[in-house]
């Protein structure tokens, strides 16, 4: 079942005089549940292509429709509500609140929802993420791995639909790379989430269900079965 | 190749960054002209007070009048350090009255110079016949309708070197000028002789035949000459080798009262201003800190970052000066048009030097986030690594159920503490001196006059505190009284007299005497041993005149000095609330068969022994009573206690001696005197906390009757002070005819009148200056709390715009990130306020706690009428200005979408 698709999806940036396509009339469409890695050279548009799919960035043409609803029609606030209860982001640079907590960066998403939290749930991804004796520490206290980690959870706190990851793994040494992906995989299968995951790590990618390529804004290749 | 140095680094920096300092600007030309406005305000205000006293006084710091030959020589004895110059008095002219003329006289250069007349009109006389002369002067001879130019005729009394020939000469003038006034200035507060000039004729006019000069002397003492006594030169008496009487003139206390209120607030403003800058300095360099790092990086020393930023800084402040120099000027002299009697006489070596002080003080303030700035190490700067230091030093526990608003309200605040405690200490004061300066200005408003008008005669009854003096004693009559009583404006006169007069009673002995040494100087010879020393032993201290006095007139040892005060009866009536003993009879007052006995129910008297610039003495002092156990015992050396003697019922000796007053000077029996006993019966017993215009404010001591009961005791005595009561509203011409009625009344006196009409006129428009003045600081003051919390709150919105992109991404919407940064301001702005009004109410309240846990008895609070809710308006308005600046910064960055909000660069 498609959960996300996107049909003339370009986005343009402008330099000065020159206008350049990060994104050049993509048409794609996402299954419930699928792995997709995306991939490419630096500058092919990997990042903004994630970030335009997932409502961080609006499109200059063309719509991204989640679950049959073109998001075209959301506003700010119902986008913002969309995030929270459907979407969720791990980056590159995990972005966590310094002031909060590792527990309460993981709450946010629940709070912002003003929900009671499934704790059995949290409880179940803290133990798998093997974060349980880090998260009552300020992510200054934190490793990138634990940092991460955090991050993750964060992101399935609210059991959203589908989880956006941009380079995940960026900023990690190799064994905490593998480690975080593994889980990623993991997460993602257990739970049934879709995951959209943006590297240029070919390692990586060879674990996606399918990998997208990208070269200059355009989706140059599509194959599905990698990991297979 | 173009160099780079630190002033070229610094001016492209400075050009680059326009947009970035205008804020900056506005505020360092604020701090400037704060700064160097109070130092030129101060300058200003000093050469006011001083062009003032001399214009209404002179510049001299002693006038000696009909200075003998000895006098002359004693004064060139002093030279070249006393300087002196001569008025040559020739006559004494006046119209009618010889009462009411003025001194008429030629001055040498020097004596011109210190007497610094004041043309308010005309021009000085240049020949004989010609005349200019004081306003006052004119007024007192009836002339104030003359014109100059017009000509007129004067009795001149003309001075023969010693006294004052017996036969006046009529000499015709021209008045060629009118002179401000400086006579009835000096006149206020001092003696003043006839020879005394307040009309100035050409130089070298002579006496009239058959006449000798007489001379007055205006002194100058070097600056270090003396110099405690030169610091009161002002105060001192103007009487040649008189002893000093004290007092200045109400136009100039009025003026330094106002002006140091002014100055204290602009010396606060100063301060905050100064805040404002190590506020501005300090988020304009945060906002860099990336830049710092960098050139720390590259090598730059911290003396060399200190050296670029602070080179930017002073190229600023330079840019600020000539700004803040006209703005100080402009502003000073607009502050000073709103207080009266000022004078404005700017210096411009002052304004210059203060707008120079100006800019060292905003460099001062700049260097502290500077040196702050340069102590970072490079990668501290570009990281931030200081919010990561913080919070490493703090314990934080998590929350499994929060609002997101509030608990990042809550960890901002911990994490910038420095910031909050700032805002909130310049929020505190500024509140706190907003409701102070509310409360005082309209509690002034609110407190008119008890009375509508009210005469008195300015100068106190002659003689000592035993004999009246019933021919020389000013006052006003009962006709007077009647004449004010006719007017159809006037409901109510209430005369007041204070009778001198001495009391005995029985088995009251050590009460009286306790009295009597409340009168210590007057009563005593001061020569009894040093140590040890009894009370007792004082007893055999009384001066001989006393003893000789008691001894005439027959009177027991233990006879005190107590007077008599009279009032209306409406007045006695008052006395109800403050009985301690009996009731009031009116009837039995005015029939002289009663009185009311005001004294409290313990006298304390401490017999202190103090040693002052090699001169040892005893010196009485009056303890109030009721004051707690702890304080008496620690006084209890030489205190000797009494209670209150008398009841209700016991009788009264009550002696007045009245009689004209002897040639021989003061303070001796009258000529014929009449010497009145009578044993009064006490009605009623009050205590001494009776309004301060019934008691006498002698020893908290006194006996009261009516008005017609003072009769039995004195038939001629005159009224001391007549008060005033209206039917209604006073109008403007109703207040004409009645100032006329007692323009007519006082003319025969010398009399301070006071005047609820102008009093209220005046300080309305007093009021309203100062209220717009206040308000304007208040708006100042709190435009720099504002900018400081909006400063903090925008630099925090700035710093935080990653964190707002990864709230955003995490579903934050604009309200929940809006709600945030309210609640923070809500927080940083509420603990000020709170802090801010608590300590003003503590204030007000306190001060009468701390009486009631000393004294027992309550007090009202410092101000009747409390006002907070201009100020509350004022921090309401801040609070929405914040909010609406938080507001916009916040819909700035959500403008922008998530990932441009999370990008690092």
């Amino acid at each position: 079942m498609t959960i996300l698709e996107c049909s003339a999806l370009t986005k343009e940036y402008y330099s000065g005089e020159n206008v350049i396509k990060a994104v050049d009339d993509a048409n794609l469409s996402f299954e419930q549940g699928e792995f997709t890695a995306i991939t490419g050279p630096s500058g092919s548009g990997k990042s903004t292509l994630l970030h335009v799919l997932s409502s961080l960035e609006n499109p200059t043409s063309g719509e991204v429709i989640y679950n049959g609803e073109s998001l075209k029609k959301y506003n700010d606030n119902q986008l913002s509500i969309l995030r929270r209860r459907r979407f969720g982001f791990v980056f590159q640079a995990y972005n966590l609140v310094q002031e909060l907590t590792g527990m309460e960066n993981i709450l946010l998403p629940v709070m912002l929802d003003k929900k009671s939290p499934d704790e059995v749930y949290l409880e179940k991804l803290v133990e798998v993420l093997g974060i349980g004796d880090r998260i009552d520490h300020l992510p200054s206290a934190m490793s990138g791995g634990q940092q991460q980690r955090i991050a993750i959870v964060r992101a399935l706190a609210n059991k959203p639909a589908i989880l956006f990851a941009d380079e995940p793994t960026g900023n990690l040494d190799g064994k905490s790379g593998r480690e975080v992906l593994a889980l990623l995989k993991y997460v993602s299968a257990e739970f049934g989430v879709t995951l959209i995951l943006v590297t240029h790590d070919l390692n990586v990618a060879e674990q996606a269900d399918r990998v997208l390529t990208l070269a200059d804004g355009k989706v140059i290749r599509d194959t599905r079965g990698a990991a297979q | 190749m173009k160099r780079l140095t630190v002033n070229t680094f610094a001016l492209q920096s400075l050009k680059k960054r326009k947009k970035q300092y205008a804020a900056l600007v506005a505020g360092i030309i604020l701090a400037m002209v704060f700064s160097s406005g109070t130092l030129f305000f101060v300058s200003c205000l000093s050469a006011s007070r001083r062009e003032l006293i001399r214009m209404e006084y002179s510049q001299a710091d002693r006038i000696a009048y009909g200075v003998p030959e000895e006098g002359l020589q004693e004064l060139d004895a002093q030279k070249p350090e006393v300087e002196y110059g001569l008025a040559h008095v020739v006559g004494f002219g006046y119209t009618d009255d010889k009462e009411k003329g003025a001194g008429i006289a030629w001055m040498d250069a020097l004596a011109g110079e210190l007497y610094y007349p004041v043309l308010l009109e005309g021009r000085l006389p240049e020949k004989e016949g010609e005349i200019a002369a004081e306003r006052d002067a004119l007024l007192r001879m009836g002339l104030n309708s003359l014109l100059v130019g017009e000509t007129f005729t004067l009795n001149v009394d003309t001075p023969d070197g010693e006294a004052w020939l017996p036969a006046a000469e009529r000499i015709a003038y021209t008045l060629v000028g009118i002179l401000g006034d400086k006579r009835c200035n000096i006149e206020m507060y001092s003696w003043v002789s006839r020879y005394a000039p307040a009309m100035l004729v050409c130089p070298e006019t002579q006496t009239a035949p058959g006449g000798r000069e007489a001379l007055t002397a205006y002194i100058q003492y070097p600056a270090d000459y003396e110099k405690e006594f030169r610091i009161n030169h002002v105060t001192d008496g103007f009487t040649y080798g008189g002893g000093p009487s004290y007092g200045v003139s109400e136009n100039v206390s009025r003026l330094t009262e106002n002006a140091v209120f002014t100055a204290v607030f602009t010396g606060v403003l100063t301060l905050v201003s100064a805040l404002g800058i190590v506020n501005a300095f300090s988020s304009d360099l945060s906002e860099r800190k990336k830049q710092i790092g960098m050139l720390r990086a590259v090598g730059a020393t911290k003396g060399q970052i200190v050296r670029i930023y602070g080179r930017e800084s002073l190229f600023l402040c330079l840019l600020c000066a000539p700004v803040s120099a006209a703005l100080s000027y402009f502003g000073v002299k607009l502050l000073t048009r709103t207080i009266e009697n000022f004078v404005f006489i700017p210096s411009w070596g002052v304004l210059l030097g203060s707008v120079g002080a100006g800019v060292v003080f905003v460099l001062l303030a700049s260097l502290i986030p500077l040196a702050a700035a340069a102590r970072v190490s490079p990668m501290q700067a570009i990281r931030n690594t200081e919010l990561n230091r913080k919070q490493k030093r703090m314990r934080i526990s998590s929350r499994r159920r929060f609002s997101m608003p509030a608990l990042l309200a809550k960890r901002n605040l911990r994490f910038y503490r420095g910031r909050t405690v700032l805002t909130s200490l310049i929020l505190a004061v500024t509140i706190f001196l907003s409701c102070f300066a509310f409360s005082f200005l309209l509690e002034e408003e609110n407190t008119g006059l008890r009375y509508d008008y009210r005469l008195s005669p300015n100068r106190g009854d002659p003689g000592n505190l035993i004999v009246n003096y019933t021919d020389s004693q000013p006052g006003f009559s009962e006709n007077d009284k009647q004449t004010l009583l006719d007017l159809p404006e006037i409901a109510r006169v209430n005369g007041k007299i204070v009778l001198k007069a001495v009391a005995s009673a029985e088995n009251a002995d050590d009460y009286l005497r306790v009295l009597n040494y409340f009168q210590y100087f007057m009563l005593f010879d001061r020569s009894f041993p040093l140590t040890p020393l009894s009370y007792g032993e004082l007893d055999a201290h009384y001066l001989p005149s006393w003893t000789a006095f008691l001894d005439d007139l027959s009177l027991p040892e233990t006879t005190a000095m107590l007077p008599i005060v009279a009032v209306e009866p409406e007045e006695i009536e008052k006395l109800s609330a403050y009985l301690d003993a009996g009731n009031i009879d009116t009837a039995k007052l005015d029939a002289g068969e009663e009185v009311v006995l005001i004294s409290p129910d313990t006298l304390n008297v401490r017999l202190i022994h103090f040693t002052e610039e090699g001169r040892e003495e005893y010196w009485f002092t009056e303890v109030m009573g009721g004051l707690p156990d702890a304080y008496m015992q620690d006084n209890s050396e030489n205190m000797e206690t009494v209670r209150r003697a008398f009841d209700v019922g016991d009788t009264l000796f009550m002696t007045v001696v009245s009689g004209g007053q002897p040639a021989d000077g003061e303070g001796n029996m009258p000529v014929n005197p009449v010497v009145t006993q009578k044993e009064v019966r006490i009605g009623a017993v009050c205590n001494p906390a009776v309004p301060l215009d019934i008691n006498s404010g002698f020893s908290n001591c006194c006996v009261v009757t009516t008005t017609r009961g003072l009769r039995h005791f004195s038939q001629t005595y005159k009224y001391q002070t007549l008060e005033l009561f209206a039917a209604g509203e006073i109008t403007e011409e109703g207040n004409a005819r009645i100032m006329r009625t007692i323009e007519q009344i006082t003319s025969g006196v010398l009399s301070n009148v006071e005047s609820d009409y102008d009093y209220r006129q005046m300080v309305r428009r007093d009021n309203r200056r100062l209220l717009t003045l206040i308000t304007a600081v208040l708006i100042l003051m709190l435009s720099v709390a504002g900018s400081i919390i909006n400063n903090a709150l925008t630099a925090c919105i700035r710093d935080g715009k990653r964190e707002i992109g990864t709230l955003r991404a995490v579903g934050a919407g604009t309200g929940e990130l809006t709600r945030s940064y309210v609640l923070e301001l809500t927080a940083m702005a509420g603990v000020g306020t709170g802090v801010g009004f608590a300590a003003f109410l503590a204030f007000c309240f306190g001060i009468g706690l701390i009486d009631w846990l000393q004294y027992g008895h309550t007090m009202p609070p410092v101000f009747p009428n409390i006002t907070l809710w201009q100020t509350a308006l004022g921090v309401l308005a801040l609070f929405a200005v914040c909010a609406v600046n938080l507001w916009r910064q916040i819909r700035r960055q959500t403008k922008h979408t998530v990932v441009e909000n999370i990008r690092e660069f």
